[in-house]
């Protein structure tokens, strides 16, 4: 049972927030559809900016609607943890991917000569 | 055999529900987001592998795609997203007409979310785009991973929204039938969770399979 008292006052100060988060949401939301057109860019810009916009908006649906903010320790340990273990797989696929004959002759060569 | 816990000063007390532990339901929940994260991420890591082989091929693909109607699903789900926060935050004041409402309006704008990706689909298959089709099989092998990628993403992502709008019915039962009050809300505060996390998928995918599109020329 959620024992902590809910005033009123929490009630207002939520209703405000999550009103300014959607608002924040919305613009971002709008910017992220508009900027191709005022902001023309490559690939790799368009790429950039709109990764940005995704991770500020990804930022702000986990820290407010998600409540991370204001969670327990070991819940923001599990959701950075899983992060952390992300980004190891990202690394790791990526190297995978990049990695060309030339890299793998270049290792062979170095552990056949130990 | 029942159980015993111990408070701090070493008093025995029986242990008759389990149900009151909030913290414990939380934890559980973000646990599942945690294996989702990993299905979702899977697939994202899947994503940049094949873009970075095949990235013109992408960027030309991704002008096939309806702005229209992915930006129409992004402020849907969006909304429903905000929706939902303030069905949590009625409960908690315990304006449970008022959270039902806003939880009949997060049903309402998934259903609508699902019509909208319907129709997105059924354009795309009436060019003749869909998984091993002999139109999607006479294009490039690039185009052929994009397309793959975007109907498995979309379709699980979309698979979550159907299951979604099930489970809001179950919770809408549950607000009905008084199990969730404003003492107790963690079944629609975890469900919030879950929705969330779907939003915020979604939030990836717009950019990785829509925007790519508008940029100008192909990779430098």
């Amino acid at each position: 049972m959620d024992t902590k008292e809910f005033t009123e006052k929490d009630f207002q100060e939520q209703i405000i927030m999550y009103g300014k988060i959607l608002a924040l949401l919305l613009f971002l939301t709008g910017v992220t559809f508009l900027q191709p057109l005022f902001i023309s860019q490559g690939l790799e810009g368009t790429l950039f900016l709109q990764l940005v916009l995704a991770s500020i908006k990804g930022f702000l649906i986990v820290a407010y609607y998600m409540h991370l903010k204001t969670a327990s320790d070991v819940i923001k340990g599990t959701v950075y943890f899983t992060v952390f273990i992300l980004g190891v797989l990202f690394v790791i696929m990526g190297i995978d991917s990049n990695m060309d004959d030339s890299v793998l002759d270049m290792f062979q060569a170095v552990t056949a000569s130990h | 055999m029942s159980e015993i816990i111990y408070d701090k000063n070493n008093n025995a007390h029986e242990v008759t529900d389990f149900n009151d532990d909030v913290e414990g339901a939380r934890q559980g929940m973000w646990l599942f987001l945690f294996t989702e994260l990993m299905l979702f991420g899977g697939i994202f890591i899947t994503y940049a592998v094949y873009f970075f082989d095949f990235t013109d091929d992408f960027v030309q693909a991704s002008k096939n795609m309806n702005l229209w109607l992915g930006g129409l699903n992004t402020v849907i789900l969006l909304i429903s997203a905000g929706c939902l926060a303030m069905s949590v935050v009625f409960m908690k004041a315990n304006k449970v007409l008022e959270s039902k409402r806003f939880l009949l309006a997060t049903i309402a704008l998934a259903i609508a979310f699902i019509v909208v990706k319907y129709f997105e689909w059924s354009a795309e298959f009436h060019h003749g785009i869909w998984p091993d089709s002999p139109t999607l099989r006479g294009m490039s092998d690039g185009a052929n991973m994009y397309f793959g990628l975007y109907f498995t993403l979309t379709g699980l992502h979309g698979l979550h929204i159907i299951l979604g709008i099930v489970a809001m019915f179950w919770v809408l039962g549950k607000v009905n039938n008084g199990e969730i009050n404003a003492k107790k809300f963690i079944v629609l505060e975890n469900f919030a969770l879950y929705w969330d996390y779907v939003h915020l998928v979604w939030v990836f995918v717009v950019p990785l399979f829509y925007m790519i599109g508008l940029s100008t020329g192909g990779a430098h």
